[in-house]
């Protein structure tokens, strides 16, 4: 366990550098973003009343309340976020051949570490959910600071104050819906998936690592056949359309499957470092 | 410790942002209104089993909800367990899947589908034919026994549709009358057409005894064709003596701009297979009004001249019958009507007010009048609005 949690702390301190540059520039941009945007709008109803004379309410008609969800959809918010997210997806590749291809084939060394080496993976594993995980937080933390900015600039007669679940809920069908789910469930589900995934593809690098070119094509098999499994009784019913099974059963089943997929990757990623994989 | 600051932090973070989030959303208490149904005349008892649905919402905020009223309250569906949002299914198939587990599965949650009365409960599907499919499944539970029977039956030309809707199914004796929607496909030069068909099935040995078309969208002149529109209730799926048909003649093309001309009734008799042409132009007049068939009757409601007057014509006697019930409050454009166990139940409103009645039909008699209101007054303010879609007697 020790060890475990050393190897985690290990693997937090390779990307903290990265990942503080990913979050100041989530908070820098961001409420850059409210502010310039408040302003804007701000700006054209002073315009629009003190020198066009139009009426509050005829204004709030023509261009609608301001509020955060404005704001959500400009650049502002999408990058920082869709940055973050290739960032961090770019890292679940990198994590590994670092070790391989950084100074002084490193992996040498994790791998003698007199510790399981299923451990390495694990650790690996967890440190990319901590920073995923920490990212959405971070936001989650900022959308209410966020909002107060708000409304320190645009007056309440121009603008709509909602909660963070509001802001999720109404315009939850866009991206901040997706990582902030407003039901706990939901939020399980999205990334128990999520870390599914991240598993299958720990999985698929290491039958790389270990068979090198042939090792590709295993990976991309093995990637695909995971997806397979996992979403078998979803594919059953949109080809066959039979409808055989109930919602609820197929949720459940799901549910089985996932852990099944994860359960699964984690004992081939166990052989493989231990008996296959090559350095 | 300290060296594990990072790995410490971070945990933090997301204990901290997550565990606010959602302890505050599932503590959050509901935001929207409470409605309840406040009785101005009659027991209250009359509407216990009524559930009303609707959305509220308030136009400045591009808020809204949807919810359900009962004399017990007011449910949101943000309310409702997460799971329960999830798999929601309507209350009768709800109610059908939980009570016949086994028979239901793979049938669907098309209650046009289905056919229930004491002894049996009956499936004829899929609800939508495409090619190349060309037959019906066909179950049906004996509730006593609990005996499935399960058969295909082969449409007749099945290969001149494009595409087959089925409306209502109905069991008597020893057969079974489908009533379906068949999209007939035209000859290069003419347009496709919509033909209304019946086909009987005999149970004893399943087979498709016969396939009549009882109406079709083409009126035999190319000026003019015809908008086909059911009147009996798609969610009801027990014993009905006429399934009825609103006809719309319309001039002008018929995938174009085209005009209402004017409206006939058609009435079809699933006991004698007999299909009824009605002239009830006189009565109702050329457009066409809110109706609700029940029994041997058809009820056309009337509230744009601001009382509430409802005409039952019964097709068996050819008879008029006209109901008009004072009422306290105004009368509103909009209508929901159920019709169950002789009782007419009625939502009538407009985007903010709605009124409750209760008719017993035997006696021509309102037994109930009320109105629903926020619970609490002080919520009524702002520029909100309610939209009622649906109406359900619950089973006592």
């Amino acid at each position: 366990m020790k060890n475990y949690v050393k190897l985690v702390d290990f693997e937090l301190k390779r990307f903290i550098k990265i990942y503080f540059v990913l979050i100041g520039m989530t908070i820098v941009l961001q409420i850059v973003g409210v502010i310039l945007e408040s302003r804007q709008y701000l700006d054209k109803a002073t315009e629009a009343m003190y020198e066009y004379s139009v009426p509050l309410m005829e204004f709030v008609g023509q261009n609608g309340k301001f509020g955060l969800h404005r704001v959500l959809e400009t650049g502002y918010f999408m990058i920082p976020i869709g940055l973050s997210v290739a960032a961090l997806i770019f890292y679940c590749f990198f994590i590994w051949y670092r070790d391989w291809f950084g100074k002084n084939t490193f992996v040498y060394r994790l791998l003698m570490l007199p510790t399981a080496r299923l451990n390495v993976l694990l650790a690996k594993a967890s440190a990319i959910f901590l920073m995923v995980l920490g990212l959405v937080g971070i936001q989650l933390i900022l959308l209410p600071i966020e909002s107060t900015i708000l409304q320190w600039i645009v007056p309440l007669d121009l603008r709509i104050d909602m909660s963070v679940s509001e802001l999720v809920g109404q315009f939850g069908y866009g991206y901040l819906g997706l990582i902030i789910p407003n039901s706990f469930i939901q939020f399980l589900i999205n990334y128990g998936i999520g870390f599914m995934h991240v598993f299958i593809l720990f999985t698929a690098i290491l039958f790389e690592r270990s068979f090198r070119l042939r090792g590709i094509v295993y990976g991309v098999i093995y990637y695909i056949a995971a997806q397979v499994l996992f979403l078998f009784p979803i594919m059953i019913e949109v080809f066959f359309e039979t409808g055989y099974l109930y919602p609820i059963e197929i949720f459940i089943l799901e549910i089985i499957l996932g852990l099944l997929v994860i359960g699964l990757s984690l004992w081939i990623s166990n052989y493989l470092l231990n008996r296959k994989v090559t350095v | 410790m300290l060296r594990y600051w990072k790995l410490i932090v971070i945990t933090a973070i997301i204990v901290f942002s997550f565990g606010t989030y959602y302890v505050q959303n599932a503590l959050a208490k509901s935001e929207y209104p409470e409605f309840v149904f406040k009785t101005i005349n009659g027991d209250e008892a009359e509407i216990e089993s009524l559930m009303v649905t609707g959305e509220y919402g308030v136009n400045e905020e591009g808020l809204s909800e949807h919810f359900n009223l009962t004399s017990e309250g007011t449910v949101y569906r943000e309310e409702r367990s997460y799971l329960d949002q999830l798999f929601y299914r309507s209350t009768l198939i709800e109610r059908l899947q939980s009570d016949y587990r086994s028979f239901m599965r793979g049938k669907g949650e098309s209650s046009t589908t289905l056919f229930e009365n004491n002894e049996l409960l009956a499936f004829v599907g899929p609800y939508s034919l495409d090619e190349p499919d060309d037959s019906f499944d066909v179950e049906l539970l004996d509730k006593r026994t609990k005996e499935r029977t399960a058969f295909q039956v082969t449409l007749p030309n099945a290969k001149e549709y494009s595409f087959i809707n089925i409306q209502d199914v109905q069991v008597s004796h020893d057969k079974l009358i489908v009533i379906s929607r068949n999209i007939k496909r035209g000859s290069p030069s003419e347009s496709d057409s919509e033909e209304i068909h019946v086909y009987q099935i005999d149970l004893t040995n399943q087979k498709i005894n016969s396939d009549e078309v009882i109406l079709t969208s083409d009126s035999g002149s190319p000026a003019e064709w015809i908008h086909i529109s059911e009147i009996n209730s798609h969610s009801h799926i027990g014993q009905e003596n006429y399934f009825v048909f609103q006809l719309g003649y319309m001039k002008g093309e018929q995938y174009g701009s085209s005009v209402r001309d004017r409206t006939e009734y058609v009435a079809y008799h699933y006991e004698t297979n007999e299909t009824i042409e009605l002239d009830l132009s006189e009565e109702v007049g050329a457009d066409p009004t809110f109706s609700k068939v029940y029994k041997d009757s058809i009820y056309f409601f009337d509230t744009e001249a601001n009382n509430l007057q409802i005409k039952a014509y019964n097709i068996r006697n050819d008879e008029w019958i006209l109901i008009e019930l004072q009422t306290t409050e105004e009368v509103h454009p909009a209508n929901l009507v159920e019709i169950k166990n002789d009782m007419l139940y009625m939502a009538n409103f407009n985007d903010k007010q709605t009124n409750i009645y209760a008719l017993n039909l035997e006696m021509e008699e309102l037994v109930y009048e009320g109105k629903i209101e926020f619970a609490n007054p002080k919520d009524e303010q702002g520029d909100y609005y309610l939209n009622l879609y649906d109406m359900v007697i619950e089973n006592e």
